[in-house]
């Protein structure tokens, strides 16, 4: 055991693609269980009025899709089957090829027409603001969509102001964003908030959950693999979870080896003083 | 196996194995990688920001609609650049003292209505009313984590007798804070890998 403080980490870096690699070809079928935050997004937008107004912020860019991509592909096929009208924007640049693509992709899949299903509002800087402005009026920060067609003329847009006339506000993140949204579109709007966060930032929203701040969110992508469970669509969320999971027991397979091993080599340590092996030389 | 047609998916690929090589060492392909992952995003992040910051917020509003307050903004915008001038460079302090009145000014009352008395109120409840024995539990929980924590960080007293055994509560609580952020933190980057292994297997090879 005392062995472990020397292993080559390669052996390690190829034990994680293993158990990520061969879960992936083969896999097990572990069940989800689906947590409270998660269960209270889905019973939210399931008692939604039909044809909702919803507003989407897709905040991350490429080095999170992993995460965020499974969990904005599910809430879209969910709110498209309740014939909500999805906006779609993003408070990051790198986040509009990634929005616009999988806006696109799932609206196509759902036979959604753009502008009166929905729609694609871009990019826009200075998110705390636009986030305030947008509780007065949607159209002050976009006057137009992505592609410079005035706001009102789109069907979808007849009758949606402010968050006042949106169902629900949701937040697909891989930084402190949904804090914000929660703390300006909830807190001095009243607007009804959702969140998909990855896996680091989601251990910080449970109370905002807990204080009502935020209707629910997804936390990496077992909240991805959780909400495809309710809506009954295996998506990349189910399909990563084996790996995930088996990656994790041998993660802490071996953070137990080591420990023992750390532990071994301070205990021959200790021995070997005691018997007089060992000694540092005398200068 | 259907291995992918799209020139796109294969040089993602490539540039994927390319980014996992430094696992083994650095070497010119990683170096390669690196540097089209520098030029590509600033270059895509300068073509976002003149749309959406500089056509669509000013050019637009300034230039075809004639509204004249945005010369003002822009003058502001200019004097940020007036950094590379050094004899010049104090007039950039305007537009820095101007975002950050702003921003001071809608930021503090809201984040301390959300962060802090929001999650104050939440802490101060009846922990024997909360529907069920797991609920109280976890709201007790919840209290005796928030008060000894804050009593970690009370420094106005030496942490002996009841401070000292509050802190250690304290101290035990944000251990187990901070190992379920790593626990989070640990799934998260095992998810990045996923995703990519997913790409590599699937979008390109075919295998899934």
């Amino acid at each position: 055991m005392a062995g472990m403080k020397g292993l080559d980490r390669t052996i390690i870096y190829w034990g994680v693609a293993f158990s990520i690699v061969i879960p992936l070809l083969w896999p097990i079928g572990f069940s989800t269980e689906v947590t409270s935050q998660v269960r209270d997004i889905h019973r939210f937008i399931e008692q939604m009025p039909e044809s909702s107004a919803v507003l989407m912020s897709f905040d991350y860019e490429p080095a999170t899709i992993a995460e965020l991509d499974p969990m904005a592909a599910a809430f879209l096929k969910h709110l498209f089957q309740r014939r909500a009208r999805v906006m779609g924007m993003t408070l990051l640049p790198g986040g509009v090829g990634l929005a616009e693509n999988l806006l696109r992709q799932e609206a196509a899949i759902a036979g959604m027409e753009y502008g009166r299903n929905w729609l694609f509002l871009g990019y826009i800087p200075d998110g705390t603001a636009a986030m305030l402005r947008m509780g007065e009026d949607v159209a002050m920060v976009f006057p137009t969509d992505q592609y410079g067609t005035a706001l009102d003329s789109f069907p979808m847009m007849r009758g949606v102001k402010s968050y006042r006339n949106m169902g629900l506000v949701i937040c697909l993140s891989s930084t402190a964003m949904p804090q914000l949204w929660a703390q300006y579109a909830h807190d001095r709007y009243g607007a009804a908030v959702a969140v998909g966060a990855t896996a680091v930032e989601a251990v910080r929203l449970y109370p905002y959950h807990d204080s009502g701040q935020l209707v629910g969110f997804l936390g990496g992508l077992k909240g991805a693999a959780e909400y495809e469970t309710l809506i009954q669509t295996p998506g990349d969320g189910i399909r990563g979870m084996d790996a995930q999971t088996i990656s994790h027991l041998f993660i802490v397979m071996m953070v137990v080896l080591g420990n023992i091993g750390y532990a071994a080599t301070k205990w021959r340590g200790r021995a070997g003083a005691s018997t007089g092996r060992n000694h540092a030389p005398v200068a | 196996m259907h291995l992918s047609p799209e020139p796109g998916v294969w040089l993602a690929a490539i540039l994927t194995l390319a980014g996992f090589s430094f696992l083994w060492k650095d070497n010119p392909m990683f170096k390669v990688m690196e540097h089209m992952l520098v030029g590509v995003s600033a270059g895509y992040y300068l073509v976002q920001y003149a749309y959406s910051a500089i056509f669509k917020k000013l050019y637009v509003p300034l230039v075809k609609q004639g509204n004249l307050l945005f010369a003002g903004c822009a003058v502001l915008g200019l004097m940020a650049f007036a950094r590379l001038f050094p004899k010049r460079s104090w007039l950039s302090r305007y537009p820095v003292a101007f975002y950050v009145a702003a921003g001071a000014g809608y930021s503090v009352p809201s984040t301390i209505q959300a962060r802090v008395i929001k999650q104050m109120q939440v802490t101060m409840i009846n922990v024997f009313d909360q529907g069920s024995l797991g609920a109280g539990v976890s709201s007790f929980l919840l209290f005796v984590g928030v008060i000894t924590v804050l009593l970690y960080f009370f420094f106005s007293a030496e942490h002996r007798g009841p401070l000292g055994a509050a802190s250690k509560i304290g101290i035990v609580t944000l251990m187990i804070g901070f190992g379920a952020s790593f626990g989070y933190t640990v799934m998260s980057r095992i998810t990045l890998l996923i995703g990519r292994f997913q790409f590599l297997l699937g979008d390109w090879l075919g295998f899934l």
